[in-house]
């Protein structure tokens, strides 16, 4: 299939997914699964993080980290400093961006093994501190968040409101990758991904380019913090545990690692929605989760969005030995 | 600090650090022959505690006995969870971690359907104390201390001396090489796996007298015990044993010394380690490029 | 002055020196040499230069200035270009995109414009695409565009690696082994195509164990042994040095030098 007709389709099926995403709130009554949307609109911003960050050659176990110092910084300023939301998300974001910046100067100097420890090292401290810290409310956390103030005369009293926040963070989420990916910055983190050798030789800092994956990678989570915070209303320091930068990870890995955009995409879905599809048995539902996430790691390695590729080669397989010899094919 | 409180502390540390040590070194074995970050190697913990118990209470095993067939038991189910899983992502360290994690959840909430909420306990075979000098240490402390000691001399043994454990060396070393040398890598691959579950199943029988037997026993072990590969370095058994035993003693005289924040205290104490040895204190820094 | 001079430069790996107190001068316009038996330090010499890793001792100066302590990617954007031994090429990426990526230095939009798509941006895209065309069309890869560099055959491999390098703009091009693997018909297509970047302005210094085509191609060479350089000189002076000869004693090349 030519390249322009494959790009049409996958236009075509995203501008469905968007549709669906828009119109979602008028065919889903029930406000859990309403959480579930939003809970999987927080997801995919925090795996698409992990996926730049891998699109580098860095992979984290540590991306709750900044999910959580945007959640806090955000509960702290608008709880403590009287600021308002719209004010307080940019600023988690900008501040988790801060940290990683620091963090990152440090930690990025030595990828590979050494940098999944590191993050996930930071992760346990990161947590252990929120939980020791009285003043950050301690293993209890922090109750009682606001809701974000309102916009004129919309107000944020059900869950459909954060529902189309939430939707257009994300949106914007997934436009700034996108624009990041298809320029030359884009260009130069495949390149280190790739061959990281060959990417120095032309000129291509293997250090700034993965700081500054880094970082951004930082604010979205950062800002998904923030945004959480004031959704939920409640923020512990054992929803920001290891297990869940292990699950974002996860997220990645099932959709297909070389898919950055619509790889955590696709994954955080799997994740989020499989177990309530199974809920047909609440006892057992970790069981079949567990299952099928060992099932798909095995015949899919290259994640879910690696089938179309995988047919179109079965088909050419099949396809050349039904004419006979590879020489006459040629 | 009296000396007997000092000779307890040390005692408590000691025990605790070597049943890390355990668990941490089943764990370097995973990762450095078999390529996999087991992030359901806490689970493989609390199989060997509920196994021991099963065995201990339910068919009146005598103890020794309940873990050497424990043991057995864990060793051969991690061998078949390799065969069956991991096998076919072998050398992808990526999709290894995010397998073992779903099958982290399977043997969880599996403990938890077959073996109910409630905490278990097992009455302890070694009751008493022993009197060194003018220190008292419980007889039970004594004996994880021993055991564990006897395992890692045999873990030793097992990786210098034996054809197993030479292979096991090599395939760590250069998984390639090895194999032009007539290794038969899958088999390792699957012995490793399955002594390395077995040792953190021997940690979970060990202990199972000590503590309570919980289906989430698994999880509080298990960062503890990647504490431990990051205090040591990832693949070096020496310094899982020192990076157990930092870890243990800090946690036991921290305990007494600041209370709470023991927690707070290691992690200073790791911070420290990697500002000076950010691969560990036995660790290489692999620098990319 | 020499375009590259390396001055006394010794590396040391443990204890053993891949490359011992070696002086070499590289000047503008030339085709240098650069041969000795396996093992000789000579990629070792490369990656110094190209700054994978600093020298023990010694200094390396680029165009007058001191570029020893250099990191890879800034001496790469000083003008100092490398194609490597094995097919160090963007794999899954196709022979266009692999060039494309060559000219990462030549932006001179920001990235802040790149990241805002601006017309400026889009513009320049449109000139470098029109750039990798050209340099494809110049090493004779323009027919494979659009194929993936690991299905591309062995030869155009290497011929793309070069091309990769070139997008750089280098003023100075390392070629490390140009010519292996390659079958003798295919020789005399890369030695033309190596005359036609350097006179395009590019000064080359090649690594090479086809002593036949060394002696054909290059202006001067220079004999790495064991670390140490015995000799420099014409093709003919190096072909009749007894030392060099010495040196190739036993080694497949033996035959090559005393014929040339």
């Amino acid at each position: 299939m030519s390249s322009r007709a494959t790009g049409r389709r996958q236009s075509l099926a995203l501008s469905l997914v968007g549709l669906g995403a828009l119109v979602l709130p008028f065919l889903v009554k029930s406000p859990y699964q309403m959480h579930l949307a939003i809970m999987l609109c927080i997801n995919i911003m925090l795996a698409m993080s992990f996926a730049m960050l891998f699109g580098t050659g860095l992979i984290t176990i540590g991306a709750a980290s900044f999910w959580a110092v945007g959640a806090y910084t955000s509960a702290f300023l608008v709880m403590h400093l009287d600021l308002s939301f719209w004010l307080a998300l940019p600023l988690a974001g900008l501040c988790a961006g801060a940290i990683a910046l620091v963090l990152g100067s440090i930690l990025v100097r030595a990828p590979g093994v050494a940098f999944v420890v590191q993050t996930m090292v930071i992760n346990m401290i990161v947590v252990q501190a929120l939980g020791q810290i009285e003043a950050l409310g301690g293993w209890g956390g922090i109750l009682g968040i606001p809701r974000p103030d309102p916009i004129g005369s919309l107000r944020f009293v059900g869950k459909t409101h954060f529902y189309y926040l939430v939707l257009f963070l994300l949106g914007f989420n997934l436009l700034a990758f996108y624009a990041l990916y298809s320029s030359r910055i884009g260009r130069a983190w495949s390149a280190i991904r790739l061959n990281p050798r060959l990417a120095q030789t032309l000129g291509i800092s293997l250090f700034r380019y993965r700081l500054l994956a880094f970082v951004i990678a930082s604010i979205s989570s950062g800002v998904a913090g923030s945004f959480y915070a004031h959704y939920f209303g409640t923020i512990e320091p054992g929803t920001f545990s290891v297990f869940k930068s292990i699950y974002i990870q996860i997220y990645g890995i099932l959709g297909g690692l070389n898919f950055y955009l619509m790889g955590p995409v696709v994954g955080a879905c799997i994740m989020t929605l499989l177990p309530e599809f199974l809920r047909v048995s609440r006892e057992i539902e970790p069981m079949l989760t567990g299952a099928i996430l060992v099932l798909l790691v095995i015949f899919l390695p290259g994640g879910v969005l690696s089938i179309p590729e995988r047919i179109s080669s079965w088909t050419e397989s099949m396809m050349k030995r039904g004419k006979g010899s590879p020489a006459e094919v040629r | 600090m009296s000396g007997e409180v000092f000779a307890q502390l040390f005692v408590n540390g000691l025990a605790s650090g070597m049943v890390y040590v355990l668990i941490a070194s089943g764990l370097i074995l995973v990762l450095g022959v078999a390529r996999i970050f087991n992030f359901a190697h806490g689970e493989f913990y609390m199989l060997g505690a509920y196994a021991t118990f099963a065995f201990y209470q339910a068919l009146h095993l005598n103890f020794f006995l309940s873990v050497a067939i424990a043991v057995i038991a864990v060793a051969a189910f991690a061998g078949v969870c390799y065969r069956f899983a991991f096998h076919y992502m072998r050398g992808n360290l990526l999709l290894c971690a995010a397998a073992s994690m779903g099958l982290s959840m399977i043997l969880e909430r599996g403990a938890l359907l077959g073996f109910g909420t409630q905490e278990r306990g097992m009455p302890s075979p070694f009751t008493g104390t022993l009197a060194v000098g003018n220190v008292v240490v419980p007889v039970e402390k004594m004996t994880v201390i021993l055991l564990c000691v006897v395992v890692m001399c045999g873990l030793y043994y097992l990786l210098m001396s034996t054809k197993l454990g030479k292979a096991m060396r090599a395939v760590k070393l250069d998984t390639e090489v090895a194999a032009l040398q007539g290794v038969n890598t899958t088999k390792v691959y699957a012995l490793a796996m399955a002594t390395g579950c077995a040792l953190a199943g021997l940690a979970g029988g060990i202990i199972a007298p000590l503590y309570s037997i919980t289906p989430g026993m698994g999880h509080t072990v298990l960062l503890k015990s990647f504490m431990v590969l990051i205090v040591g370095g990832l693949e070096s058994m020496v310094g899982g044993v020192v990076g157990g035993l930092v870890i243990g003693m800090t946690l036991s005289f921290g305990h007494y010394l600041v209370g709470g924040l023991s927690e707070i205290l290691l992690f200073g104490v790791i911070g420290v380690i990697l500002v000076f040895k950010p691969g560990g204190l036995f660790g290489e820094v692999v620098e990319d490029v | 002055m020499a375009l590259l001079e390396v001055k006394n430069v010794t590396k040391n790996f443990g204890g053993l020196a891949a490359v011992s107190e070696v002086d070499l001068d590289v000047n503008q316009g030339e085709i240098l040499g650069l041969i000795g038996p396996n093992g000789a330090g000579k990629t070792t010499l490369f990656n110094v230069v190209t700054g994978i890793y600093p020298p023990s001792t010694g200094k390396v100066m680029f165009e007058g200035r001191d570029i020893t302590r250099l990191k890879a990617h800034q001496i790469a954007q000083l003008g100092i270009g490398r194609a490597f031994q094995a097919s160090t090429l963007f794999m899954r990426l196709s022979v266009f995109d692999n060039v494309f990526n060559g000219f990462h230095l030549k932006y001179r939009v920001g990235a802040w414009r790149a990241f805002l798509h601006t017309p400026g941006a889009r513009i320049e895209e449109r000139h470098i695409r029109e750039k990798v065309m050209e340099i494809l069309e110049f090493m004779g890869l323009a027919a494979s565009k659009d194929q993936l560099a690991q299905n591309l055959p062995y030869g155009h491999q290497k011929t793309l690696g070069v091309s990769i390098a070139l997008a750089t703009g280098p003023r100075l091009l390392l070629l490390d082994e140009p010519l292996c693997g390659m079958h003798p018909e295919e020789t005399s297509a890369v030695l033309g195509l190596i005359q036609k970047v350097r006179d395009s302005g590019v000064t080359i210094v090649l690594v090479e164990h086809n002593i036949e085509a060394v002696m054909r191609l290059c202006d001067r060479i220079v004999v790495l042994t064991q670390g140490r350089k015995i000799a420099e000189g014409s093709p003919q002076e190096i072909s009749e040095n007894t030392e060099v000869i010495e040196a190739y004693l036993g080694t497949d090349e033996e035959d090559d030098l005393i014929a040339a």
